[in-house]
């Protein structure tokens, strides 16, 4: 099997679709993950059997543009903007966070694109410096595969980061939320000071809000993005309105339930609705929980 | 210039005497964009209805700013704002509130505008074109003076209420646009607010249309090379010249109340034409530009870039395309305000403040207290009181209109100095308030340039070169031949209609947004403004280059040797 549905019946078989896929597959059965599919384990391993590493195997090449035809027949588009990103078979397990080890190409748009950014998360995979990394964490130089998962792009108003703890103090009847316009790079990399909402879980009351500087958002260009200065006027105005701080932090209580124990979430809101675009365990707490 | 806090040296041609200590704690700066000449002494009663007007919108809006005045200082016009001595933290907190304010504000204006403002205008207007002047009695025409001032202070009230949303507006959408489109020349935000339409070009098409006709009309393009009285008068001479001047006569109907000067002392088009006639002469020329056109053109240009931009925006998060829909909606609708509330403020109501005090003016002459009507203006509003309130005799005001009549000449002959007073202790916060009204009255060139090289800032596009004449005044308009570049120490409204046939403009005063820089564009002229010293240092039958996107003006020749 080449190709796998998130939210489908074989989409939780982690050794078929790598950690990150299985587990949005899981979420996408509950929450408003945004629609992907992913090319499983089983297609790169024929793409590292066959000769050529700058294509992709015919069958697979077949597969996947059937599929990313699908994906944009839903939104009324033969071009959807998608996230291509790749999913370890040994990523993101709760034991041991790779995050950032792998790729992501965002707002790729069009076959040729997507299939580029395929063959770079494949690469990537089997290139030196992965190789390397995996050896020194004592991890089987081959792994067991790679799978590469492509999602519907959200067109973010605002991203948000998420915890269900508060990651300084570690307090747990706290949830901290992170905010910016955009898409979220800009707060995942860091290079700009978001707003941030701090909620009393129990009562979903706002025990504090900062308006972050926000000096710089992440949008999207033609193939890929970039990153621009804010505008002064929405550098001064808060991102997230009382409710949408409200509704964040009511999923990420159940997404503490669900995963029984603290969660941190990215998420993206567009035109007013809530997408989960990432969920993972919280590995390290701090002092409150040592 | 002086040091920060320190007092500013007087020059010996211009002692100034405070009336009051605190005063002299202030520093006062020349407001010469709108009172370039020399001013009466009845316009410290004037001066006093514009500050309560500015006080109360202010304080509308919650603007953290002290009382503001204009004071005539040796016949010469002066404004200064008083610092409010607020600590740093609560002052930022007020300034940020007054502009969530003014930023509501400018995005219901229009509607306020059309809905409340203008009704109430045209109610105060139709008052005083209803008042049968000549039949009052003296004590009634006392009572009529009062009750019109009082109208006046509501007048430039509402002239701040919508003046400091609609530069507010302005200004704020160029800073937008700046930073979600950079890399744009000087005037890039103002390309997609242009071709809109706006009373001054109302005035100006009406002109053009005029000119058009006397180009067909034999007879009126031969009376028009005639002063303008006797120019009306031989229009009468022939059926095409009657025919003009019902024309005529119908624009003055409709626009004449609009003059040359924002001044209550000086005449309105309905008394003296001669600038009305100057530029139906230029647009009867064969090679007048057609305004009608090029208006269709700029708008036609708006539409085209406001597309690029929606789709250079069209990946960006929704927050930002809202804000610049919004921004964009506001700044437009700013742009048609700033110039129409000049028509029925500044000129409308300054017409019929006139026509009081020219009556009052009547009065006291008909009894001998003052030599002939205009002696009016040379009084101080407390001696027009007492002089009507008396019943009898001649209370003797002529020494005093002497005097003040031989004041206002020695100090015409005089360069009145920039600033005086006391410079203020720290430079005044670059809020974005601060930076909006900047716009509008300009800041003196960091570097002036050289006597080849005048220097100034962008007030509207492109370059030209023309033969430079000097306009200190419309009544000097007439030297100015179509292609020529119109160099003046500010311009108002009423003289836009020379931008139709000018190759260029340069002023002393203003900034980007002031009318002269607001309607080059619209024009499609270059414009250099605020230069500080072009009238004085161009002369005229010089050649020069304006370049407007830089705002600097070259001297190319010089008429006679410097």
């Amino acid at each position: 099997m080449d190709l796998v549905w998130l939210g489908g019946a074989a989409g939780g078989d982690r050794l078929l679709v790598g950690g990150k896929a299985a587990h949005l597959c899981r979420l996408a059965a509950r929450y408003p993950v945004p629609a992907g599919f992913c090319l499983t384990t089983q297609a790169f391993r024929q793409w590292r059997a066959a000769a050529g590493p700058d294509d992709l195997p015919r069958g697979v090449r077949t597969t996947l543009a059937k599929a990313y035809r699908d994906l944009g027949g839903a939104q009324g588009t033969s071009d959807p903007a998608v996230a291509v990103r790749s999913s370890a078979v040994d990523e993101d397990g709760s034991e041991a966070s790779f995050a950032g080890q792998h790729d992501t190409f965002l707002h790729q748009r069009g076959l040729a694109a997507v299939e580029a950014a395929v063959l770079r998360c494949w690469r990537s995979a089997a290139s030196q410096r992965a190789l390397h990394y995996r050896r020194q964490r004592g991890l089987s130089p081959e792994g067991t595969g790679l799978a590469v998962l492509v999602q519907l792009m959200v067109a973010a108003d605002v991203a948000f980061v998420a915890f269900s703890v508060d990651p300084v103090d570690g307090r747990r009847d706290r949830a901290v939320i992170n905010a910016n316009w955009g898409l979220g790079e800009s707060i995942v990399g860091g290079h700009a000071t978001p707003d941030t909402y701090v909620v009393q879980k129990a009562s979903l009351d706002l025990v504090s809000s900062r308006i972050g500087s926000k000096e710089r958002m992440t949008v999207a260009t033609a193939v890929g993005t970039t990153e621009v200065a804010t505008p002064r006027i929405l550098r001064e105005r808060r991102a997230l309105t009382g409710e949408q701080v409200g509704s964040i932090t009511r999923l990420l209580l159940e997404l503490e339930a669900d995963m029984e124990g603290p969660v941190d979430v990215e998420g993206a809101i567009a035109q007013d609705r809530i997408y989960l675009l990432q969920c993972r365990a919280v590995t390290r707490l701090g002092p409150a929980d040592a | 210039m002086g040091e920060p806090g320190q007092a500013l040296a007087v020059p010996e041609d211009f002692p100034v005497s405070w009336q009051h200590a605190e005063e002299a704690g202030l520093f006062w700066t020349r407001e010469s964009v709108h009172f370039p000449d020399p001013v009466v002494a009845l316009f410290d009663a004037f001066a006093q209805v514009h500050d309560a007007g500015f006080r109360a919108a202010f304080e509308t809006y919650g603007v953290p700013v002290g009382a503001y005045h204009l004071r005539r200082i040796n016949t010469y016009v002066y404004a200064s704002a008083e610092p409010l001595p607020l600590p740093g933290e609560e002052m930022r907190t007020r300034t940020r509130q007054a502009e969530e304010q003014l930023r509501s504000a400018a995005s219901r204006l229009m509607e306020r505008w059309r809905g409340e403002l203008l009704p109430e205008l045209e109610g105060h207007l139709a008052y005083w074109r209803s008042l049968r002047l000549g039949e009052v009695t003296q004590s009634q025409l006392l009572d009529l003076l009062e009750d019109t001032l009082d109208r006046q202070r509501r007048l430039w009230e509402i002239h701040f209420l919508v003046m400091v949303p609609t530069l507010f507006a302005m200004s704020q959408f160029d800073e937008f646009y700046n930073e979600v489109l950079p890399g744009g020349d000087a005037f890039a935000s103002y390309r997609l607010v242009q071709g809109l339409g706006n009373k001054t070009l109302e005035v100006d098409r009406a002109l053009w249309q005029l000119g058009r006709m006397a180009r067909d009309l034999e007879p009126v393009r031969r009376a028009l090379d005639l002063p303008a009285r006797e120019a009306v008068q031989r229009m009468g001479d022939s059926g095409e010249g009657r025919r003009f001047r019902q024309a005529l006569d119908a624009f003055l109907a409709r626009y004449g109340e609009r003059g040359d000067h924002i001044m209550f002392s000086e005449p309105s088009w309905v008394e003296d034409p001669t600038t009305v006639l100057k530029n139906i002469r230029d647009f009867a020329r064969d090679d007048a530009r057609d305004p009608e056109a090029e208006w269709r053109q700029l708008s036609v240009a708006r539409e085209r870039a406001i597309a690029e931009c929606r789709q250079r925006l069209a990946a960006f998060p929704r927050p930002v395309i809202d804000e610049f829909e919004n921004l964009l909606r506001c700044a437009q609708e700013a742009t048609i305000i700033s110039e129409d509330h000049a028509h029925y403020i500044d000129h409308s109501g300054m017409y019929h403040l006139r026509r009081v005090l020219v009556e009052v003016g009547r009065r006291l002459a008909r009894r001998g207290a003052i030599r002939e009507p205009a002696d009016v203006f040379m009084l101080r509003l407390d001696e027009i009181r007492a002089g009507l309130s008396a019943s009898d005799g001649a209370d003797g005001f002529a020494p005093a209109v002497a005097d003040r009549r031989a004041e206002m000449a020695h100090f015409a002959r005089i360069t009145p100095p920039p600033a005086l007073g006391t410079r203020p202790g720290e430079e005044p916060p670059q809020d974005a308030l601060t930076i909006a009204i900047g716009k509008f009255f300009g800041r003196p060139p960091e570097d002036p340039g050289d006597a080849e090289i005048v220097r100034g800032q962008p007030g509207s596009p492109g370059t030209a070169r023309g033969t430079a004449k000097v306009v200190l005044s419309l009544t000097e308009a007439a030297k100015l031949q179509p292609g020529d570049v119109l160099v003046t120490p500010t311009t108002l409204p009423p003289w836009t209609a020379l931008f139709a046939t000018a190759a260029a403009v340069v002023t002393d005063t203003g900034g980007v947004l002031s009318h002269c820089a607001i309607v080059a564009r619209e024009y499609g002229i270059p414009a250099v403004v605020g230069t500080g010293r072009a009238s004085s240092v161009l002369k005229d039958g010089d050649t020069v280059e304006v370049r407007g996107d830089q705002g600097e003006v070259r001297v190319l020749a010089r008429s006679r040797p410097a």
